[in-house]
């Protein structure tokens, strides 16, 4: 009665299939800190721009929709925010995702993660945590989050919940000022026995703004973190690639504070509404992620003939959110993605064997869905 | 080691496995280990029926209407797959408490 089955055949069955068995769900954009590369918002301000709280979804509507995402064939679930851990109706959410059969992940910033709170999401069926690390260091990482304190509430956070049984998994995101700590970052996620990931990937905001961009890493500091500490994480090199489709709106979905539905909570394309729709209907008639599930390469102007493909992650989501273009950019170039495509490519003809890992994931993890 | 399974035993599904099924198969997911697991047509309906009210007598019941198959190869199978995943923590076994109302044992 029982088969072997892999994660990997899992995903692209989902993906063939047009199954969301990876929803994530933005449960309140509150937050206790003020990154300063938030995509939600600028933490300058009280609130997205007009909106408010109380278009949040309700605790009702929010039970409503994880009963229709699980219909639909969600398996991996996870809760952010803002600060997820900041909802009042968490625990409810993550029991009631729990006991239908969902695996929960609470991404977080750890700053929250005191005693009680890791005991009342353990209990209630929390699985995992995804913490975001912006520095080896409390200056740095402070700086970032515009929160004294913050870093090490973090550590502390991530090391009990740990000890609690959950997953953890530090998120180490790659910024102008904090790359000269990747290293040390990595040492230190290593000390305390955490896997991590880290990314270099950071998008204009929801509200429009765009001063989140000024802190990425440029190409010299990206070349030189993928020939040194990143080295092991340099993507796949897939000669045979004929495609730039990512997951988005096939087996991931994303789902707004206000209940709009993403193709992916990084690509903030409105979708539908779950206060006017089912999730079902959405995920089926929805146009916008019909148009998508739809895309072939020839519809990615700058990517159809990009000799850099065979080396590029694209990220459609970074790409809407920067160009407002989910198949942009237009030209090559107009992206940052274009720029670590090539850095990217060089290294590869450099010293073709370097790469093969599962991307950007430290060998400390074993992750691989969710 | 574990002891042997009653007739009257109800497994449950443990929170330490995730499931859904997915384009007509189900999976289950052991979190901690991250192992996935697949399930045929029977083993799914066994997983869908061990709600820790219905006894292992019933899940057979149940296994013979539905598949037509001789009932001592259904509770064979049905008991080799409730102690392989009792076995892994899949299952947890509700043995010794009053049948719930309502609930053939």
């Amino acid at each position: 009665m029982i088969t072997a089955t892999r994660l990997d055949q899992l995903h692209r069955r989902a993906y063939e299939k047009c199954i969301p068995i990876n929803v994530t769900f933005e449960i309140t954009l509150r937050c206790n800190l003020r990154c300063v590369h938030c995509y939600n918002f600028d933490r300058d301000l009280p609130y997205l721009p007009g909106r408010s709280r109380e278009e949040e979804l309700t605790d009702a509507e929010i039970l409503r929709v994880l009963v229709e995402v699980r219909a639909e064939g969600c398996l991996f679930l996870s809760f952010t925010g803002g600060a997820a851990l900041l909802h009042p109706g968490l625990e409810g959410f993550i029991r009631h995702a729990s006991q239908a059969g969902m695996a929960v992940t609470v991404k977080s910033n750890g700053s929250l993660l005191v005693p009680a709170t890791i005991d009342r999401i353990a209990a209630a069926g929390a699985s995992a945590v995804d913490v975001s690390l912006y520095g080896s260091e409390a200056e740095t990482h402070d700086s970032f989050v515009k929160v004294p304190g913050a870093f090490q509430r973090t550590i502390d956070g991530a090391l009990r919940a740990r000890a609690a049984g959950l997953r953890v998994r530090f998120s180490l995101l790659i910024l102008r000022r904090n790359v000269d700590q990747i290293a040390s970052m990595i040492e230190l996620a290593a000390r305390m026995g955490i896997p991590w990931s880290a990314d270099p990937q950071i998008t204009a905001r929801y509200d429009g703004t765009r001063s989140s961009l000024d802190d990425r890493v440029d190409r010299e500091s990206l070349d030189r973190l993928f020939r040194g500490p990143l080295r092991q994480l340099l993507p796949h090199l897939d000669e045979a690639r004929t495609s730039v489709q990512c997951s988005c709106a096939r087996s991931v979905c994303g789902i707004s504070a206000f209940g709009e539905v993403y193709p992916c909570i990084g690509a903030p394309m409105p979708s539908g509404s779950l206060r006017r729709h089912s999730f079902h209907d959405v995920w089926c008639d929805s146009p916008a992620l019909q148009w998508i599930r739809n895309l072939r390469l020839e519809d990615f102007p700058a990517c159809r003939t990009c000799e850099h493909m065979a080396h590029c992650r694209r990220s459609s989501g970074v790409v809407y959110s920067n160009t407002g273009m989910y198949n942009g950019p237009e030209k090559f170039g107009e992206d940052w993605t274009c720029m670590e495509a090539e850095v990217f490519h060089r290294i590869h003809d450099e010293a073709p064997a370097i790469g093969g890992g599962p991307p950007l994931q430290g060998t400390a993890s074993k992750e691989t869905c969710g | 080691m574990m002891r042997p399974l009653r007739g009257d035993d109800r497994p449950l599904r443990s929170p330490s496995v995730a499931w859904q099924t997915i384009d007509g198969e189900t999976v289950l997911l052991r979190l901690k280990e991250r192992e996935l697991l697949g399930l045929n047509a029977v083993g799914r309906q066994v997983w869908e029926l061990a709600d820790g009210k219905c006894s292992i007598d019933r899940i057979v019941e149940r296994v013979v209407a539905e598949h037509r198959v001789p009932a001592g190869v259904a509770r064979a199978d049905v008991l080799r797959f409730i102690e392989e995943l009792t076995a892994i923590g899949a299952f947890d076994l509700g043995t010794d408490g009053p049948v719930p109302a309502g609930e053939k044992p």
